[in-house]
């Protein structure tokens, strides 16, 4: 449990000074810094774009109108918060507006998912946590991305940011645009409602092992 | 003592390490004698590691060439630094229009964007004031409506319409099935006319098409209809019984 709470450490640290040169440069007028920027947050900012839309032409849009949108407003970054939360801020926030402006929302961001409450723990619960059998992990990886798939678009955003790219929930907050409490009882039910996804899946397995057996 | 019910809020946090000592030794507690609370903590664990490790997802060469693009083009049109601290209001955006070619300022385009708002004020005028038949595109050519009366003669309608320097190989008339009868036609020009520069231009000229809704129903086939100096009559014998097709009806 140590290195999932010190996952977002000393790594980040240096890269955000790295960068905070760089913008320094891209400033300046310097094509490559910004250049050097780009090659390393691209990726990240195309696979959470991905991730958040389901779609690899969105995906694609959002990392140009990313990138674009942190070129037209470098002069007014000021550093005050790291490059990366920026620049995700910025990824996110196209993300979900296209994600807002393709669909009309179902189901209330406050109440949308349905996680282990009280009543749950009363039933039975599968433990898949140490597998018996050796799960196939491409397949379970496939389970795990459905799951995050189906959260409300907002969670969705948490989790990726979260529990995805290691940042920590105050940096998730400031990313969002929210509060530190929101970001944990979002993350909350959402982290409860993927656990349970997961759980579903791993359940059946279990009774047809026990079949096997007897 | 804290109950399942207690702990289930406070799962994320504890799972993060983001709980208080004293709350954390009570979990703590708990899980060694709830072995269903423990599994769940375990398998949200799981979860947890199992979102980190996702692949990151594959990014085409091409979406990393477009991207350069893009940029690059952006870069080349950026004149000065980005130097200078944004101040508020009105001045920001000037200044950030020079340093970066968001949008072009022109102090002429003032002039052409309110040409075309008068543009569109006078087109809604000439759309409500001035009648139907005025209307449409200005130079010459355009759709005109002849003016018509409609007379009831007991035995049957006459409809009257004003269709100046029109021959009758140029008008078409029908009727169809709901009582709509159409006039239809075209006013021509000659080539030379269109060429010449005109002084006035009041007179409309091109395609014409009228649809009157009869008060009754007719009969088609005994509908006549003449046009003599300019001016269409056409004469609909009243009818209360079947309905007829649309049909042709010659001018004479």
């Amino acid at each position: 449990m140590e290195s999932l709470a010190s996952k977002p450490s000393s790594n980040r640290t240096k890269g955000s000074e790295a960068d905070r040169a760089l913008v320094q440069k891209a400033k300046a007028g310097e094509l490559k810094a910004f250049e050097q920027l780009m090659n390393r947050y691209e990726k990240k900012v195309y696979g959470i774009a991905y991730r958040m839309t389901g779609n690899r032409a969105d995906a694609e849009e959002i990392l140009q109108e990313t990138f674009l949108s942190v070129y037209k407003s470098l002069g007014r970054f000021k550093g005050k918060s790291s490059f990366s939360t920026w620049l995700y801020r910025i990824a996110v926030n196209a993300a979900l507006m296209r994600l807002r402006k393709r669909r009309i929302p179902t189901v209330s961001l406050d109440e949308p998912l349905t996680s282990d409450d009280g009543d749950h723990l009363k039933r039975e619960v599968v433990d898949w946590s140490t597998p018996e059998e050796v799960v196939e992990r491409k397949r379970l990886m496939e389970v795990v991305n459905t799951a995050i798939d189906s959260l409300p678009d907002a969670h969705r955003a948490i989790v990726l940011l979260r529990d995805g790219e290691g940042f920590s929930n105050s940096e998730v907050a400031k990313i969002l645009k929210i509060s530190v409490p929101s970001v944990k009882s979002k993350l909350h039910r959402a982290r409860m409602h993927l656990r349970k996804v997961l759980s579903e899946y791993f359940a059946p397995q279990r009774r047809s092992l026990k079949v096997k057996n007897a | 003592m804290l109950e399942c019910r207690d702990l289930v809020h406070l799962l994320s946090d504890y799972v993060n390490d983001d709980v208080d000592p004293l709350v954390r030794e009570q979990f703590d507690h708990h899980l060694s004698r709830c072995p269903r609370c423990k599994v769940i903590v375990n398998t949200l664990r799981e979860t947890i590691l199992l979102c980190g490790e996702l692949k990151p997802v594959k990014m085409p060469v091409q979406v990393h060439h477009n991207l350069r693009v893009t940029i690059r083009k952006r870069w080349a049109s950026k004149r000065t630094s980005f130097k200078r601290p944004a101040s508020k209001g009105v001045e920001m955006k000037r200044k950030e229009g020079r340093e970066m070619p968001r949008r072009e300022y022109h102090p002429l385009a003032e002039f052409s964007r309110m040409d075309s708002v008068f543009d569109q004020l006078m087109a809604r005028f000439f759309s409500d004031f001035l009648p139907r038949r005025w209307r449409g595109e200005w130079p010459l050519e355009m759709r005109w409506t002849p003016v018509v009366d409609v007379i009831d003669k007991k035995s049957h309608f006459l409809l009257r319409a004003d269709l100046p320097g029109l021959k009758k190989e140029d008008v078409r008339i029908s009727i169809s099935d709901d009582n709509l009868l159409t006039i239809s036609g075209e006013t021509k020009q000659s080539g030379e006319e269109k060429r010449g520069d005109y002084y006035r231009c009041e007179r409309c000229y091109g395609q014409f098409s009228r649809t009157v809704q009869l008060p009754m129903e007719v009969i088609p086939d005994k509908v006549e209809a003449t046009l003599k100096d300019g001016i269409l009559e056409i004469k609909l014998p009243k009818r209360e019984a079947k309905k007829a097709k649309e049909l042709e009806i010659e001018v004479k």
